[in-house]
């Protein structure tokens, strides 16, 4: 995809991250560690949350493998009360319908409410080409868009930033008086996005959940955004990935549920938007839209095993227990999504040739896994990319390359191999003519690290009391 | 079912959803019908609070308020009369943001979380509960129901569940700034939950 998204130089972003923050990003560390402790705090409350965990994974895997039948419900639902429905099998067919609804009403500025997969079609700079102004509303995105940055995190875009960031930020760019204070500075944001809601005339929210038996598309939401632009514009855009349906309203309390105590440690989110069509009244909406995005999520659907994938209900608590994401952040993963659900979901999206690195950047430490509400198995699935790039190499000739990526696959799928070929790694790269390994293709446009003495396990081994989550509970 | 087992389910459901709210920074006030209107009055003289918003729905109305809240001399914002216009919308909801409260009912609210079904049968009510900065909620002991699951099925018993709606659990919050918790950033960030008795 023709992007300013950088997934490609992976490796490159996260040496970089490492480089200019040795000790990792001070923000990540406080705010994931609270963030996991109020969602075990939410786990050990409830007696049955291992059962609940199990069904909610059930349900999930029935949602997806049935999707099509899901999608023809959903369709009936929504004529009855009037939503229109557009598909989009890509960025540009999504971007297209949304400017031709925004025109068609003659609008110059759209209120947002957080959706990641509004990232994922670049709709703001899209719209900014076209002389229509995106307004994000919710608090961390307003910060992250008036820095002109992309969100760090799932449910916490702004949490690469520090309250003296924030701070400065609005000093500069809404000209008040520098103030560092949480309170006083989510007041300011509230006031100037106060006057934008009152007079907004199309918003656009993400849908969490479309809920194939009543139509409703549902938004998760603290801030009270999620409400306000689905329930003070007078058109309203929601903005749904493919594979984002789920049976019944009590499947979706349960997954709600799950999703508020694994993102935020909280027993339910705030705010539970379920709109399912226009309103009569004078309050609007007068028009409600649903943009059913694919951007390869039909692809991912046809292969059995990454299929689970698409169970993810992006509740981010896999990113808050990973040691990767918790020393670089979200930003060198380059795409919409960063961490293990990242790491997967990128080249799931864009194919491995795009984003090359992702499926590596990894240390199949497990947490992930472990904390998934859903149980997706990303490590799992880790090495099933791995092994793909692997098979799209093989039918591409042989090389040098491709010899080694699967001894390292292979080696990654077996602990003790793998842990020796770390080892060895270090040697060979001495008795190597030129101290290098001989994967040309892989080296151009990298330099070649040194190997370390120690290997990575042997490493964490060593530390993981400093870094894991062993340390913080 | 006894009386007496009744009163007691009740009763677990009424502690169970207080300590539910109070951790959300709710405050929480048990009433009958019969005294819900003075206590309410009362509340407000000492809040300082002098403009009021209402709900449109049932209870709201069979409680009297809008009468007694008039008498009582507040600025109550009349109800917008489902023929206005786009206009005459738009002043309405700026006149709801400015006023000090805004005040609606629940017909069922889940004990565990402490969430609210506010349904938008009566169009009004979404932006009564949402546009204030105070949003004093009031529930029947009977409406109180033990969880989300059990919420789901009472919303059942009464109607298709097709209207546009949302669940309210607690005054609007955000954590986006170095996961500090503040209250009320689009929506209320002061919420006050009034359960109340009727007595037969
Ligand atoms: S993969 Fe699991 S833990 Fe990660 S965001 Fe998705 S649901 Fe949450």
């Amino acid at each position: 995809m023709s992007s300013h998204f950088n997934i490609h130089d992976l490796k490159k972003q996260m040496k970089k991250s490492v480089r200019e923050r040795p000790d990792g990003v001070l923000p990540y560390k406080k705010s994931t560690k609270k963030a996991i402790a109020g969602r075990d705090l939410r786990a050990s409350e409830w007696d049955d949350f291992e059962e609940r965990r199990d069904r909610a994974t059930q349900r999930r895997q029935e949602a997806i493998d049935t999707l099509p039948d899901l999608h023809d419900q959903l369709r009936e639902r929504w004529e009855e009360r009037g939503i229109v429905v557009h598909e989009a099998k890509d960025t540009n067919e999504a971007q297209q319908h949304i400017l031709k609804i925004i025109r068609n009403v003659k609008a110059d500025r759209i209120l947002k409410s957080k959706s990641m997969l509004s990232e994922e079609i670049e709709i703001n700079d899209f719209l900014e080409k076209n002389s229509i102004t995106p307004v994000e509303t919710d608090l961390g995105e307003y910060i992250v868009q008036l820095r002109g940055e992309h969100p760090s995190h799932i449910t916490m875009p702004a949490m690469h930033l520090l309250r003296e960031d924030v701070g400065q930020l609005f000093a500069e760019k809404l000209g008040v008086e520098y103030t560092d204070d949480p309170p006083t500075l989510t007041k300011i944001a509230r006031e100037a996005l106060r006057k934008e809601f009152l007079a907004a005339q199309v918003g656009m929210c993400g849908v969490n959940f479309a809920v194939a038996e009543s139509g409703h598309l549902a938004t998760v939401t603290n801030e009270g955004n999620g409400r306000m632009v689905t329930s003070q514009a007078r058109v309203v855009i929601a903005l749904m990935g493919w594979e984002r349906v789920t049976q019944s309203l009590e499947d979706l309390g349960e997954l709600w549920q799950l999703l508020a105590r694994s993102a935020t440690g909280q027993r339910a989110t705030v705010y539970l938007n379920l709109l399912s069509g226009p309103s009569p009244g004078p309050t609007g909406p007068d028009e409600v839209h649903v943009v059913i995005v694919d951007n390869g999520r039909k692809r991912i659907h046809q292969d059995p095993t990454m299929r689970e994938v698409l169970r993810c209900i992006r509740c981010g608590a896999c990113l808050n227990v990973c040691p990767v994401y918790r020393q670089v952040g979200g930003h060198p993963y380059g795409g919409v999504y960063p961490g293990p659900i990242g790491a997967v979901l990128t080249p799931a999206l864009h194919g491995t040739r795009e984003a090359p690195d992702h499926a590596f950047a990894s240390s199949l430490c497990g947490a992930c896994e472990d904390i998934c509400p859903v149980k997706i198995p990303l490590p799992k699935l880790l090495l099933h990319q791995r092994h793909q790039k692997v098979e799209d190499k093989k039918n591409r000739g042989f090389d040098a390359e491709e010899v080694i990526w699967s001894t390292f696959a292979k080696a990654t799928e077996s602990g003790a191999v793998f842990s020796s070929f770390g080892r060895a790694a270090s040697v060979l790269q001495k008795v190597v003519p030129g101290g290098s390994v001989p994967m040309p293709q892989w080296q151009k446009g990298r330099t070649a690290p040194a190997f370390p003495k120690q290997s990575f396990r042997q490493w964490y081994e060593q530390n993981k009391r400093e870094t894991g989550r062993e340390k913080d509970e | 079912m006894s009386k007496t087992t009744k009163e007691q389910i009740n009763l677990s459901r009424i502690e169970t959803v207080t300590n539910a709210l109070q951790t959300l920074d709710v405050e929480v006030i048990r009433t009958t019908d019969s005294g819900l209107g003075v206590l309410l009055i009362d509340f407000l003289v000492q809040a300082e609070a002098t403009g009021v918003a209402l709900s449109s729905d049932q209870v709201i109305s069979d409680l009297k308020l809008p009468a007694m809240l008039k008498a009582a001399g507040f600025e109550v914002i009349p109800s917008l009369n489902q023929s206005a216009g786009p206009i005459e919308a738009g002043r309405w909801k700026t006149a709801l943001a400015k006023v000090d409260v805004g005040i609606t009912s629940t017909p069922v609210m889940a004990a565990e979380t402490g969430s609210a079904l506010m349904l938008a049968k009566y169009p009004d009510d979404r932006a009564v509960s949402l546009l204030p900065p105070w949003h004093i909620l009031l529930v029947a002991e009977e409406n109180l129901v033990d969880d989300i699951a059990s919420l789901m099925k009472k919303w059942g018993e009464s109607s298709d569940r097709r209207e546009n709606a949302v669940l309210v659990t607690g005054p609007s919050r955000t954590a986006d700034i170095e996961k500090e918790l503040v209250l009320g950033v689009h929506g209320p960030g002061k919420m006050t939950v009034m359960i109340y008795r009727s007595n037969p």
